[in-house]
């Protein structure tokens, strides 16, 4: 059993995990229709994207996907499209908001803002934190062993109930 | 009957007032008997609800449709489990049953801890309490599920009817799942009550030490689990009932479960620091308090008609109270926080930039930024109708294009937390842990390339799998292995018994393992591929390498259905592999005809074959409708799902104890995974 577990034979594991499952993921779909049609919403109120409308012969999917491939099928970029079916339907038929205008775009922006303003301050509270905490002694070969084994200990350390 | 239920609930409601008073009271004039009192006030409320959810039962099972809520969500050919589910399908039951389980964990915490912490249980009794009294309040006032069907010319109640059939049970929630799923969510959303009830106490008591968040640990990573699996069940019955191909569609109702879970994954991170470097006392209780938010705004949510989802029940008062309830919550919790903070102060400083306990931090950022993306993209909709008065739908392209990259970040976090030492990793010690992971990270990511992945997120996600899952299993691997050769056992043997020995540690790297699988599986969405069509008898269709031909169809009847089936066979490069039953149902309610799709899929380690059968594709009856995908790496997500519940039990159990003997043999096996002894320094 040990032997199984041995490097080399770790390393066939790996790459034939690896071969195993990434056939799977060789071909994506690049269907302009699926593509557009996963950024509108039907409009039966499921609450589902156009593509995925699960309604047995939903008055609304089927008659959006026709004239979806109606638009594509007339020479429409994907911005035409895409305003074709907001002015008919209103703004509400695209699955995420524009990227236009300052409430949408604060929108769009705001989770990413959030992030790095966090980092930004993490980095800067654990930075200040380390400023004003004493610098340690140099060490010697013999204390950096120590060092290493201490830190190795904490590293395996799990407080207990 | 059901004024049996309606008077317990009354009484439940008068014993709940007691409960409270008398805690407070009995803490107050220190006098035990009063304590004790309310206590067991506690326990007799459990019993009074149960009482009331027995009852309920009992008319759901009887067909007692002289009751509303009975006739509204059942009729009588239901089968007998669904009628018990039934109980949780509509919003008087489901806010019973919330408020049952409210009074089961009370009545555990307070049973198991009736010795212990004295100076906190009346203050925690209290808060238990006061949540289970707005419940009761609501059963009773608000929203009673013992309402008789009553016949009314304009607001007056003419008379009272009961009808011959009940109106049924929506037929999407007829599904074994949907007995188990929604039992589960509740329980997680309830469990967070219990660690938010022992942070109050101790903010009261002024006993911030670890004393709350020792006793509070296990029932948070219950809840947590527990909140976690109802959430993974709910994906795995929408993949398998809904037929659209996916099982999370970032519907504001499944998002109103991610959110607790992701605080509450932040606070089993964080508490870790506390318990052992005595810091982020302050930031603990924020997220206990959080997740306790969370929780009720999730059921409020649901519950408010504020937002539009599916699973959403119809508009109602409800949610008027539910805010109510949160912004008074919130307020008293943070008032009282605001108020203890001279005595939240750390023990010790914080480690380097580059240390573990900076990484919990890291970690926590991450977790609550992913919370509040997940909330700010789920009100948005209100929020620009609100404030630009312009309706807008934020859906799947928006919480993909923002969570995801999060996600990946926090995956990344997972695997370099546990290999960077507390206070300060050393050079020496990250080129040794990471050495191995960036390697197989890099392999797979160059592997990826040349087997043509170009989907960057998917890539992304897929190349840091490799990197935490390769940390994870070299901890397996270094730990087992010197165990085996101290002690002479069996890898698989070490690896039960390290895992055994320190539960808590072993049974996270489980969970961050089922974590990697979830990603795994997550990636496979990036490729799936679809298509419509129309075939006959006879007629065959192609997807990628598999070709599917339609053998027959035939009619199938249930006991409150009828509908029919396509007999198809799936051929992989011209080899049958299985035979597929697509099939759609109609179920015949007080409401009419319900139509559903009985999914038929072929799963796989590689990719799962979903087949719907949509019906007659023509008048004339010769040709089916059908939708089929290929989804790569699904079964990974359920997979995952399992090592991540698996990981979590584990964390939840006692560390097994060694004996003496035992106990130098696994002194042996430390010594071997420092390696060769250090010469003792001279003095």
């Amino acid at each position: 059993m040990r032997n199984l577990f041995r490097k080399d034979n770790l390393r066939l594991f790996f790459l034939v995990g690896v071969l195993l499952l990434t056939p799977a993921l060789g071909a994506a779909d690049t269907d302009r229709t699926k593509t557009l049609g996963s950024n509108l919403m039907c409009i039966c109120g499921c609450g589902q994207v156009l593509t995925e409308c699960n309604h047995i012969h939903c008055p609304s999917s089927v008659p959006m996907t026709a004239e979806l491939k109606d638009h594509l099928a007339a020479g429409m970029t994907d911005k035409q499209v895409l305003s074709a079916f907001v002015e008919k339907y209103g703004s509400k038929v695209l699955a995420a908001p524009a990227f236009s205008g300052v409430f949408n775009k604060t929108a769009w922006l705001l989770p990413f803002a959030a992030l790095l303003a966090g980092l930004a301050g993490l980095v800067y509270y654990l930075r200040r934190i380390k400023s004003t905490t004493a610098q340690p002694a140099p060490s010697t070969l013999e204390t950096s062993r120590y060092d290493r084994k201490i830190e190795d200990e904490l590293n395996n350390f799990t407080p207990e109930d | 009957m059901g004024q049996v239920g309606q008077f317990a609930i009354a009484l439940a409601f008068v014993v709940t007032i007691y409960s409270i008073a008398s805690s407070l009271l009995g803490i107050r004039i220190k006098n035990d008997k009063l304590i004790a009192s309310g206590r067991n006030a506690a326990v007799a409320v459990f019993v009074l609800i149960s009482t009331a959810i027995g009852t309920l039962a009992y008319l759901f099972l009887t067909s007692d449709y002289a009751y509303a809520y009975v006739a509204a969500h059942s009729n009588r050919n239901l089968q007998t489990y669904f009628k018990i589910s039934s109980i949780w399908g509509g919003q008087e039951g489901s806010l019973l049953f919330w408020g049952w389980l409210l009074t089961i964990y009370t009545a555990l915490v307070v049973i198991q801890n009736r010795r212990r912490h004295m100076s906190m249980m009346p203050y925690v009794t209290s808060v238990l309490m006061g949540t289970s009294l707005f419940f009761t309040s609501m059963h009773l006032f608000v929203a009673s599920p013992f309402k008789m069907n009553a016949a009314q010319v304009g607001t007056k109640i003419v008379g009272l009817f009961t009808p011959a059939d009940g109106q049924g049970l929506n037929p999407l929630l007829q599904d074994p799942m949907m007995v188990i799923h929604p039992p589960m969510l509740y329980l997680g959303f309830v469990g967070m009550v219990v660690p938010f009830a022992f942070a109050m106490a101790a903010l009261i008591t002024r006993q911030l030490g670890d004393t709350w968040i020792r006793t509070t640990r296990r029932w948070t990573m219950a809840a947590w689990g527990i909140l976690g699996t109802g959430i993974l069940l709910g994906g795995f019955w929408a993949y398998h009932t809904l037929g659209w191909g996916g099982y999370w569609a970032w519907d504001p109702v499944e998002n109103a479960s991610l959110m607790p879970w992701l605080i509450g994954t932040a606070f089993l991170h964080s508490v870790m620091v506390q318990e052992k470097k005595g810091m982020l006392k302050v930031w603990n209780i924020v997220l206990v308090i959080m997740a306790y938010i969370m929780a009720v705004f999730g059921t409020f949510l649901t519950r408010s008609g504020v937002v539009n989802s599916v699973h959403a029940f119809a508009k109602s008062p409800i949610g008027g109270y539910f805010l109510a309830f949160i912004v008074i919550a919130m307020s008293g919790a943070f008032y009282l926080l605001v108020d203890r903070l001279p005595y939240l102060k750390n023990e010790k400083q914080m480690g380097a930039v580059v240390s573990r306990e900076s990484s919990f931090l890291f970690n926590n950022l991450i977790l609550l930024v992913a919370c509040f993306s997940v909330l700010f993209g789920t009100m948005l909709p209100s929020l620009s109708d609100w404030i630009t008065g312009n309706k807008i739908t934020v859906s799947k392209p928006f919480f993909n294009a923002v969570d995801v990259p999060i996600a990946i970040f926090l995956l990344f976090l997972t695997g370099v937390g546990p290999l960077l030492a507390w206070r300060k990793a050393s050079t020496n010690s990250l080129k040794r842990n990471f050495m191995v992971p960036t390697a197989v990270a890099c392999a797979t990511g160059a592997v990826l390339l040349l087997m043509g992945v170009r989907h960057f997120y998917a890539w992304s996600a897929l190349v840091m799998s490799a990197f935490v899952g390769t940390s994870i299993i070299r901890e397996f691997y270094k730990g087992a292995r010197a165990r085996s050769l101290g002690t002479g056992e069996g890898f698989p043997e070490a690896v039960v018994n390290l895992t055994m020995r320190n539960t808590r540690r072993y049974g996270g790297y489980l969970a961050h393992l089922g974590f990697v699988l979830l990603f795994i599986g997550w990636s496979g969405q990036a490729f799936t591929a679809d298509s419509e069509f129309n075939a006959g008898i006879g007629d065959s269709f192609q997807i990628r390498n598999f070709t599917v031909r339609v053998d027959g169809f035939e009619a199938v009847k249930g006991q409150n259905y009828t509908g029919d089936r396509a007999n198809v066979g799936l051929y992989k490069d011209g080899v049958k592999i299985a035979n597929m039953y697509p099939g759609r149902r109609t179920y015949e309610g007080a409401e009419g005809e319900q139509a559903t799709s009985e999914i038929a899929i072929r799963e796989s380690l590689r990719e799962d074959i979903y087949l719907v059968f949509q019906g007659a594709a023509d008048n004339a009856g010769q040709k089916g409708a059908f939708h089929i995908y290929v989804n790569p790496l699904v079964v990974w997500v359920w997979i995952g799902g399992v090592v991540l519940g698996l990981g979590t039990i584990v964390a939840l159990l006692p560390n097994r104890k060694s004996t003496p003997a035992k106990r130098r043999k696994d002194q042996s096996v430390e010594a071997m995974k420092e390696g060769p002894p250090i010469a003792k320094p001279v003095s």
